[in-house]
């Protein structure tokens, strides 16, 4: 039985192998000492460490103790990790919502807030880091998101070690960032690296690692390697169909990407098939007005163009930029991208009007 | 001074992550968006 000394934070976590260093991270259990010893108040010189957070050399010379102290700064209060869980939870929903400024805002107070009271190179900071940059990709700040992955790695693998599934996130999200900014070979070792750490530490059927395999295909997608990528949405596919069922994001997600290979490789009514599930699933999922959606409005839009149904594309262009610009501005890449394919279209249709006239 | 004891062994770290320190759960989608080639 070991005693708690308020104030004082470390932890001995021998039985968890593997989740060790995150446990002594995290955990709040002290040295052992006994009932008396608890009566006292804390020795001015041991108050002095815990304020400054130097270590405290423990009683008896405990080599074990000494190797699993990691941290004496004091425990932060009850309330301050309440609030901070609150924070993340309604930061998290906001951008799973697509209420990117009221995520963003989440997210900065919440940072602010895990700092002052966990110090800058904690996991929890890391966490949200982490957390924020994946906003960050998706409102198209990606040199911010860029540097803030960077600090979370650094922070996350000093802790956690080179070979933890919290650093394989990391990577998948670096991948996914270079997805966004269309450097695919540059988000390749990334993507792969993610994969291979995660798939070591919790096997080739985890849906963990099917997202990791997900996005290395869209990667992959990108360089046009086809062949590769669409086993790997494929073996995506099934995992995710096996652990959620038919109707889950992930499923929409790469549904989508998957018509957006047949596309690719000429498969019209295929891809057809797919967007229009994929459409389905994220309208119901996530209603009509998300951005994700947008995304499959854009999509299936550019395949009806190249099959002459304009006035069809016309329409979902026009709901996909509506949609586009309320949630991420006139000049995130994405609506610029969508905004161009609609004046082409356009353009074309004014082509074929003249003609006809 | 409020004083609490633990049962060393019992501790549960997946509990203790889950409030203090969260983990990276957060991935992004790469997902495709295709462009008007012509």
């Amino acid at each position: 039985m070991v005693f708690s000394t308020p104030g004082i934070q470390t932890a001995r976590c021998d039985k968890v192998p593997g989740r060790r260093k995150r446990a002594c991270d995290a955990a709040t259990i002290t040295r052992p000492c006994d009932a008396d010893e608890l009566k006292a108040p804390l020795p001015a010189e041991t108050q002095a460490d815990v304020q400054q957070g130097r270590f405290l050399s423990p009683p008896g010379n405990d080599q074990r103790w000494g190797e699993e102290m990691t941290d004496l700064r004091p425990a932060p209060p009850t309330e301050s990790k309440a609030l901070l869980r609150s924070l993340r939870e309604r930061a998290d929903d906001c951008r799973t919502q697509g209420r990117y400024e009221r995520s963003e805002a989440l997210y900065r107070e919440a940072l602010a807030l895990a700092e002052s009271v966990f110090g800058p190179d904690h996991l929890e900071v890391s966490a949200l880091l982490n957390n924020l940059a994946v906003l960050y990709k998706y409102t198209g700040n990606f040199d911010e998101a860029e540097a803030l992955y960077g600090r979370a790695l650094r922070i996350t693998e000093q802790k956690l070690g080179p070979d933890h599934v919290s650093v394989a996130t990391i990577y998948h999200n670096l991948g996914g960032l270079e997805h966004a900014r269309g450097r695919y070979a540059t988000g390749e070792p990334f993507a792969r690296r993610s994969v291979e750490i995660r798939e070591r530490a919790l096997g080739p059927h985890h849906v963990d690692v099917a997202a990791d395999v997900a996005a290395l295909a869209a990667i992959l997608d990108g360089q046009r390697k086809y062949d590769e990528s669409e086993p790997l949405y494929t073996r995506a596919l099934a995992i995710f169909r096996a652990a959620y069922g038919e109707e889950h994001y992930e499923i929409a997600i790469n549904l989508n990407n998957l018509a957006a290979l047949k596309q690719a490789r000429g498969h019209a009514d295929e891809a057809e098939q797919l967007y229009r599930r994929a459409l389905a699933l994220k309208e119901k999922l996530l209603g009509p007005e998300h951005p994700d959606v947008a995304m499959t409005l854009n999509n299936l839009a550019v395949l009806l163009k190249k099959q002459g149904r304009h006035e069809e594309a016309a329409a979902m262009y026009r709901r996909a930029l509506a949609i586009f610009e309320q949630a991420l501005g006139a000049a995130h890449p994405k609506v610029i991208a969508c905004r161009e394919n609609y004046a082409r279209l356009r353009r074309q249709m004014k082509s074929r009007a003249d003609e006809g006239e | 001074m409020k004083t609490v004891y633990i049962e060393e062994i019992e501790l549960n770290v997946e509990e203790v992550e889950e409030v203090i320190a969260p983990g990276l759960a957060a991935t992004n989608h790469n997902e495709t968006l295709v462009t008007d080639a012509g």
